[in-house]
């Protein structure tokens, strides 16, 4: 697929046992990681907002 | 602590900007010979020739977004990805790009150093120039630094597989070298990336590194890798960098030409992590996340 030069890119590997790889991570992505397991030490901090998302 | 040419900007000398304008020159000439990796192949990408890393003369880019994937300190970051590398780690995971310096668009400093600028000015805290591995390009890199704000904080992200000649050009520029040091011997860096004299190349670099610069050290967990490639990784940085950070990620999955290899099937067991994590703390390493 073609990508947009503007267009934000993650990339997630789901494993059986529930873990969740991600790289690129962006920032809503994380928040949305966030969202999912509030809990989860390694992403709560990176879901940070930007001052202009 | 030795540094080397000119002082630093805010001190009435000459700005990082400005070096890195003269250094462009001199590295651009450097592709007529190249050398700025530890393969020293002495091509002439000028001239269309290619070493191991395929790179011509012209950069590219896969990736120039806004992150949030690395260590703490440093995030948000803009992350810039330059294709193309000089290793050919079997699980890379941007394997394609990395293994391609035609993947992706024509880099140009002015227009990513734009978008850099944007992003520091929505609170990015740091420019990161990535790859695939970025001393391959590095005349874009020193094109990039050129165009950016002196107060800028950079981040050198690298396979630590530079040469010597590299190193010089790249004094003074980046703020801080963000360093894989993937392998615990020799044999698994050849069997794994294909490259000859990893361990001493790395450790040169990693010793410089952290002379000239702030140093974060990496270190990917790779399963059935613990004993022979994380435990004399981490014998090592106590023994000779003691105190540096290291970041010790967990996150492997089996990307790319991972298949090749049985071991690499699968991802990191959780008896592994844990395994590795106590290594780390016998050996009293920092671990930053």
């Amino acid at each position: 697929m073609k990508r947009k030069k503007a267009e934000l890119s993650s990339e997630l590997l789901i494993l059986p046992d529930g873990r969740v790889l991600v790289q690129n991570l962006t920032q809503p992505m994380a928040e949305l990681l966030r969202r999912l397991n509030p809990e989860d030490r390694a992403i709560t901090p990176r879901a940070r907002k930007l001052r202009k998302p | 602590m030795i540094r080397d040419l000119t002082p630093i900007a805010g001190r009435g000398t000459v700005s990082r900007s400005t070096r890195a304008r003269k250094r462009v020159l001199a590295a651009h000439a450097m592709l007529e010979n190249c050398h700025f990796c530890a393969h020293h192949c002495g091509v002439n990408r000028l001239a269309g020739e290619r070493g191991l890393c395929h790179a011509g003369a012209e950069s590219r880019y896969f990736l120039a977004q806004p992150e949030v994937t690395d260590e703490l300190e440093l995030v948000p970051t803009f992350a810039i990805a330059l294709s193309g590398c000089d290793l050919r780690c079997d699980f890379c995971i941007t394997g394609a790009e990395s293994w391609n310096p035609r993947a992706g668009a024509v880099f140009s400093a002015a227009e990513i150093a734009a978008r850099a600028k944007a992003a520091l000015q929505d609170g990015a805290r740091t420019v990161m120039v990535l790859g695939g591995e970025p001393t391959v390009h590095l005349q874009a890199a020193l094109e990039l630094v050129a165009e950016l704000p002196d107060s800028a904080r950079l981040v050198w992200k690298t396979n630590a597989h530079g040469s010597p000649q590299a190193r010089r050009l790249l004094d003074g520029m980046f703020d801080v070298w963000l360093a894989d040091y993937k392998f615990g011997n020799d044999d698994c860096a050849r069997r794994l990336a294909k490259v000859p004299d990893y361990t001493e190349v790395v450790r040169n670099n990693l010793l410089w590194a952290n002379e000239h610069s702030e140093l974060i050290v990496r270190h990917l967990l790779m399963p059935g890798h613990i004993d022979c490639c994380w435990r004399p990784v981490a014998e090592w940085l106590a023994e000779k960098l003691p105190g540096v950070k290291v970041n010790l990620r967990s996150g492997f999955w089996p990307a790319w030409k991972s298949s090749r290899h049985p071991e690499l099937h699968g991802t990191v067991t959780s008896g592994e992590t844990k395994t590795a994590d106590e290594i780390a703390r016998s050996y009293g390493l920092t671990l930053v996340p």
